[in-house]
Order: C-alpha cells, then structure tokens, then sequence
C-alpha cells in the first residue's frame, strides 16, 4: 500500500491537499473552512453554524432538493459540521463519484442564502438548540467554556442562542459568508483512491473564480477566568461538573504529550480516573480530553453522578488532575501511548477518517505529516516530557461548573 | 471469502481476511442476552457486561485492563436482546497476545463479591440517569410497548430486580449463558484463517455447555404511551412490524426503508425537516431479531410543532406502502451499495455484520452477497411488495411536557 502526498495551491489561495492511496476503495473530501464561533460578534452569535445549514439550501445551478437528491444520487455519505474554529463540508465516495462529489461540495461554497430558506432554516436551528437542551454535558459543557473563556469568542455557544438565531437577519449572515468563505481562508483534503492532478483542475475550473478577501482571524481575547459556580436544575436526575483548564494549542508540539497525559488521566478504560471513579462506582462517566485551538488550548475533565455522591466525586476528580505527575511511570506513559497509535492506525484505515485528520491538521499548521511521522512522535512522548507539559499547563487553575438538581453538593467538596 | 468453522462444543467461527489493513476486529456472540435473564433477576446481563472486566483469570482488574491497554486493544461489551457482545480492534499481529486476555474474560471471569457492589451500582445509575436522556429512554420504552416479552426487556434491566440482586445471581448467568452451544465468533481483518482456526480451537475448544434459545410470548396490540418529562423537545418514537432478516423478502424492505430515511433526499428528512421546518432529527431504521423483524422512526420537536410533527412522521410511514418512484429508488439502491462498500473499511464493523448474519440467517454474508442482494431488488418488486405489505397498527411513545394523543378529542 503505497501513500503519496500532494499538495497545491490555486491562484485565488485554494490550498488543495491530499493523501492518495491507489489501493483504497473509496475516496473522501472535504471542504475546510477556517471560520466557527471565535470569528464572530456577540450580535451574530450561531452565525458559522447557520451559515452551515445555510450551504446546503441551494445554489445559482441547485434548488435545496437538488443538492439533497445529487448527493444521494452517488451514494455520499456526506455532512457538515460546525465547530470553534473550523467548518467542515465533507463526503466519502466510490471513486468513480469523487467527481461529482467535488462539484457538489465546490456549489454549495458559494450558496444562494435566500431570505425563504432563511427564515424556514431558522426554525430547524432552533429544534437543533432545543436538542441539546436536552443532553445536561452538553448544556454543562457550553456553560463551562462560556465562563472559562469569558467574553471571549472560544467561549460562544456553536448553536447560538434563542436570542441571537431569532434575531439574526440574513443580511448579516451574506455579510459574514462574504468576508470568511474566501478561498484563501480555505483548504480542500482529499484521501484515498484519487487522481490528484485532474481532481485540481477540475476544483481550479469550479473554484478559480472565487475571489480572495485575506480574511484573518482576531486573536485578541482576555485571560481565561478561575470560576467555580453552581448552576440548579430542578427537573435533573444527575449531577454533572465540567472542569476546564489551559492546555496547549493545536500547533504546538506539546499537543503529542497532551494526548497521552488526557489518555492516561481520563480515557474512558483503564485510565487513572476509570480507576478512581468508574471501578468503585462513584461516577457514572469521568473523562478528560484535550482540546487544542488556534494559538491556545483546553483540557477538559467531565463527570456525571448522583447527587448523593456528588462531593467525593468532585473532591477525587480534581485530586486526581491535581495529582497528575505523582506515580507517573514510563510504563503508564507507554500504555497511554499503545492506545492512541492504534486509533491513529485505525483512523488510517478509513479515507474518510485519513481526510479528516489531514485537513484538520493542516488548517491548524499549514503542515503535513504522515502516519508514520504522527507515531514517530507520539514513540518520542515519555513520563518525562508529560512532567514537563503539567508543569506549563497547571490543572490547579481551573474553571468548574456544575450542573445539579439541588443543593448544590459541590460546596461540600469545597 | 469468509471461511467458517464449526467445533465440536458447538462455538462457530468466522474469519474474513481484508487486504490492506493491519487490525482486526473480533466480536463474540454469547448467549446471555436480556431475553436469557431470569424472569426476577432482569439486569443480570447488565452487571455481568461490567463485571467481565473487572479481572480475569489470574490477573486482576488492573493487570488485566493494564495488559489489553499494553497491545492497545479497544474493547467493548454490549447487551442484546439475545446476546452479550464482547468486541475488540486491536493490531493483527498482536493475535496471539490479544486473544487469550479477551477469552479469559469469558471463561474465567473473576466475578468477585468487591466488584458486584460497584457494578450494580453503576447499572442503577444508569437507569436514573435516563431520566436526564430523553432521547435514549424513548428507544427503551418504544422496544418495551412494541416487542413480546422476553424480547422487550431492556439492556439496562429492572431497578427493582438490580437491587435485589447478589453476586450470585451474576455468576449464575454467567455459568448458565456463556456457553459455546449458540456462540459465534468473528474475525475480520489481518487474520489467517487457518491460524485462527488453532488458535480459538486452543482457547475454547475445551469450553463446554449450550443455551436453548427463549421463546416470545404473544405481541402486545399496539397503542398510544406517554412519559412525561420536563424536556425541552417532545421525543416522538414510532414502531411497527416488519419480517425478519431471514425473510427472502428483508432487501425489499431495507431499500423501502433507504427511501425513507436512506440520505438528505429521503422522505422523513424532506417532509418533515426540509419543507415544514418541524425538527432537526427526524429518520427511520429497519432491524431485525430471529423470528421478527421492526420499523422504527424517530423525531424531536418542541411541545408546540409535537402533533404535526407526529401527524406527518405517521403519515409518511404509511404512505410509502402506496408506492415508490424510479428516481427515489435508485438513489436508495445506490446509497445501500456505497454503504456496504464503506462498511468493508471497518474491521470491527465487518466482524460485527458476519457474526450476526451467522446468527439471524445461519451464514455469513460477504460484501459481494450484500451488493447482490440489492441489486436483485427491482423497483416493480419493491412495489409490489409494498402494496402486499401495508404496516398494520403502529406502536406510538412519546416523553416530553405533554401527551400528544387523546388531547384533542
């Protein structure tokens, strides 16, 4: 199985990359657009997600049913996604559709954004904020990166509000659209079986046009905060508390080590929290991860319990953060280490998994590395450098939110 | 090519080799499901799901999972309705490594008294934590109102029964349910046949015992249940009867089914998100147990939109038994076959898929069976099958603020 990477850039900007592996049986690409919540203004907040939904409405040579029916005509399976920083436009073909699915996905970046669709997709958003209202992490979650963050931008709500959608006017969305989905804020990854020379001519025939605007991202923010608040719902069963500490960000090299460290704190097997929550069941799910961003970064630790248990469970869930380096053995590091080579192996096996991670990475770095490259420096992560990673990112300064049915437990952890 | 072994003790073994990939994905079908449970014990597969991995043979808890950890084995173990699922990915060179750690887990499972407490406990949150996940709860209690018992029992047992329960009850199903008679293992991936052959003929040839498989009792008649929650969305479930996967006639049904709810293009998503605007998740599934099979929709509304959106979701069910047109149809066939080709990318997918084809139609399919038996499926067949084929009364649950029927009247 030979893999060949290659990259290029259209006049306009376009960078258009792609990993090409002539024994695959399908193909994969996706539309990477660096814009999500952090471009926004508090006034248009849910803007990058509507925009989303948005693209798939229609454009000059497809009403909405056409792109629906073209991309099931080939057997796509195809989505977007909107989230902090990035919007994904992407579909997972035969080969002998990559065509068309790059046609498909090249329209619908430059989407009509009638005011009928407008308003008709404005109710859709709205069910889609009311759906989420209904998974506690998720309203945990956003609580927590809101107060974390501040009023900065990585702390808006993806969906955005009731308020904000409800208010929001298409104008604003065709004047948001304009700026961001210019082809220099761009990037197209392609993986699997894929004639990278033709598919570039035929994204320069489709996208050569676009015009550039030098969109550039605002990095100005304020400081995270330390919070620790309490937030009562009555008509919960759980108890559910998210923990948001700094981390490093998406270019930084430190990421491998983050990985592990979230890996070995807080994968949902085997890891220190699984040991101290889930095997003595106290928690019903306790987690970390590590979420990087542009220029800046997060760990994110999460459980959920009842309320009865709810103070021992906060109490071991930050002891266990706080308590990170203590113990720590090249032997848990390597453990850690086994775990996310074989996701990344697996992940390779997939075009659609493989187009994923190229594009991402490459919005976040502008820089290519192949598999082997990703596990020769996972191999290089050992207990000394997860030493060195906590000591830069402390977990003590933290940002805790809770969400309860009552009675606020966490005050007795405090 | 799938190469398929039967032993003496009555396990059989599937082995699907896949060029280009380096792992494999194994699934293990025990017999132990939620139907095999003791009639006052139910959640007895739940906490012996838990408890598997709670130390194996002569490792404890910790040493066992620190192992797995070590070759970087994923792992899983799910309740069915007819089995406990214990799946795993993991590097296939690592075979000879991986496989004895995951069949201990079977046969010489720990079980003791320290870890039970822990496991029940865990099985009675999760169903207190339900209330908090409307959406999943709505799956729960449509299979409950929709399916015969011992079929509609649900993978998370009864609270009651699960805190009645002892470690001995675990260890009982456990000695009665993991069995080799009515076990199916599968291998897909960078696996030989010949050696795996050996090597579970090694770790479970020696294995003794077999389950006979429980009867259904007679369906409920269908009908109207609400749950009240707080919920921001009323969660919609909608069930009705459709034939069994072994049924020559199931591909009929699976491509009526992709017109629906096959894509972006279907019927569900166009009339009821795309033209009316009344939901974000709204779509349809065909599954299938041994000797029956269902039709299952779902969608979330806010209160206000719930009863059109109910109305619509029932009526386009039952308008696609009046017929379907070329253009639906083909895209229906084409996303079915781009699927299965898709689906051949996943080892642990394609582990799964043969080890339940060995279960509901007693012979694995290959992917190249699979794009067959759709592209047998013609549209006049399709209409002619569902015109013969009309659901009859749909199962209808909903949980939210409100009932949505009985209001009105």
């Amino acid at each position: 199985m030979s893999i060949e990477f290659k990259k290029t850039v259209l006049d306009n900007g376009l960078t258009v990359i792609g990993e090409v592996n002539g024994s695959a049986h399908t193909a994969a690409v996706g539309f990477f657009v660096n814009v999500g919540t952090r471009d926004e203004t508090p006034e248009v907040m849910g803007v990058s997600h509507f925009l989303e939904h948005m693209c798939f409405k229609g454009t000059d040579r497809r009403s909405a049913d056409d792109v629906n029916r073209d991309f099931d005509r080939i057997g796509a399976s195809y989505n977007a996604m909107t989230g902090q920083e990035a919007t994904v436009y992407y579909a997972h073909v035969l080969p002998e559709h990559l065509d068309d699915a790059v046609d498909l996905l090249a329209d619908i970046m430059r989407p009509s954004l009638r005011d009928d669709d407008f308003e008709m997709e404005k109710n859709v958003i709205l069910e889609e904020i009311g759906m989420y209202a209904d998974r506690p992490f998720w309203v945990a979650y956003e609580q927590a990166m809101e107060s974390f963050f501040g009023p900065h931008t990585l702390g808006y709500r993806i969906l955005g509000t009731h308020e904000t959608i409800g208010g929001l006017d298409a104008d604003a969305m065709r004047g948001y659209f304009n700026r961001r989905y210019s082809p220099d804020n761009m990037v197209v990854s392609l993986s699997g079986k894929v004639d990278f020379d033709h598919t570039v001519a035929q994204l320069n025939a489709l996208c050569g046009a676009w015009q550039r605007t030098g969109a550039t991202r605002d990095y100005a923010g304020g400081e995270p905060a330390q919070r620790d608040e309490t937030h009562v719902d009555e008509k919960l069963t759980n108890h559910y508390v998210v923990a948001i500490s700094g981390g490093p960000s998406k270019q930084d090299e430190s990421r491998y080590p983050a990985a592990v460290l979230a890996h070995l704190l807080g994968d949902s097997d085997g890891s220190r929290l699984y040991w101290n929550l889930i095997d003595p069941g106290l928690a019903d799910e306790a987690e970390l991860s590590h979420q990087g961003f542009d220029r800046t970064g997060t760990f994110v630790a999460y459980a959920s319990c009842p309320p009865g248990k709810a103070a021992e469970v906060e109490r071991v869930l930050l002891q266990t953060l706080d308590a990170a380096t203590e113990g720590l053995t090249d032997s848990e590091v390597e453990r850690a280490r086994n775990k996310i080579a074989v996701d990344l192996m697996l992940q390779n096996e997939r075009p659609s998994g493989r187009m994923m991670a190229l594009g991402g990475n490459w919005l976040a770095t502008g820089e290519y590395r192949s598999l082997d490259d990703e596990l020769r420096r996972l191999g290089a992560v050992d207990a000394a450098a997860v030493r060195e990673l906590c000591a830069a990112h402390r977990f003590e300064v933290r940002t805790v939110v809770r969400l309860t049915p009552g009675d606020a437990p966490g005050e007795a952890g405090a | 090519m799938i190469e398929k072994f039967d032993y003496d003790n009555g396990l059989t073994l599937l082995v699907e080799p896949i060029g280009g990939v380096a792992s494999v994905g194994m699934t293990l079908l025990l017999p132990g499901g939620t139907a095999s449970e003791p009639a006052d014990r139910l959640g007895a597969a739940a906490v012996l799901s838990d408890c598997v991995f709670r130390g194996a043979g002569e490792l404890d808890a910790k040493a066992h999972s620190d192992a797995l950890d070590q070759l970087g084995v994923k792992r899983g173990c799910a309740v069915q309705t007819y089995h406990l699922r214990l799946s795993a990915t993991f590097i296939g060179h690592q075979i000879e490594q991986a496989m004895p750690l995951l069949t201990d887990m079977v046969r010489r499972p720990r079980l003791i008294d320290e870890g039970f407490e822990p496991a029940r406990q865990l099985a009675v949150q999760a169903i207190d934590a339900l209330e908090d996940e409307p959406q999943e709860k709505l799956m729960i209690e449509l299979k409950a109102a929709h399916l015969p018992g011992p079929l509609s029992r649900s993978a998370m047992g009864d609270r009651d029964h699960l805190l009645a329960m002892n470690n001995a009850d675990v260890r009982a199903h456990h000695a009665r349910t993991f069995v080799p008679g009515g076990a199916i293992i599968a291998l897909s991936g960078d696996v030989q046949p010949a050696r795996a052959h050996e090597l579970v003929g090694r770790l479970l040839g020696d294995w003794s015992g077999k389950l006979d498989r429980p009867a259904a009792d007679a369906a409920p008649t269908p009908a109207y249940h609400h749950h009240h929650n707080d919920s921001a969305q009323q969660h919609i479930g909608i069930a009705y009867d459709a034939m069994a996967a072994s049924d020559e006639r199931a591909p009929l049904q699976h491509v009526a089914t992709a017109v629906l709810s096959g894509g972006m293009s279907g019927r569900l998503f166009t009339e009821v998100r795309e033209k009316r605007g009344l939901c974000y998740a709204v779509y349809a599934g065909y599954s299938s147990l041994l000797d029956r099979g269902a039709v299952t929709a779902y969608a979330g509304t806010t209160t206000e939109r719930a009863t059109e959106t109910l109305d619509v979701l029932g009526k386009e069910l039952r308008r696609l038994y009046e017929g379907v047109g070329q253009d639906e149809f083909e895209r229906a066939v084409v996303g079915l076959k781009s699927r299965i080709v898709m689906q051949g990318e996943s080892t642990s997918a394609r582990a799964s898929a043969i080890a339940q084809d060995e279960f509901l139609l007693g012979r694995p399919r290959t992917l190249d069976d699979c794009a067959a038996e759709v592209d047998a499926v013609t549209l006049d067949k399709l209409n002619a099958f569902l015109a013969e084929n009309k659901p009859g009364e749909m199962t209808t649950v909903t949980i939210g603020p409100q009932p949505l029927i009985g209001q009105q009247a």
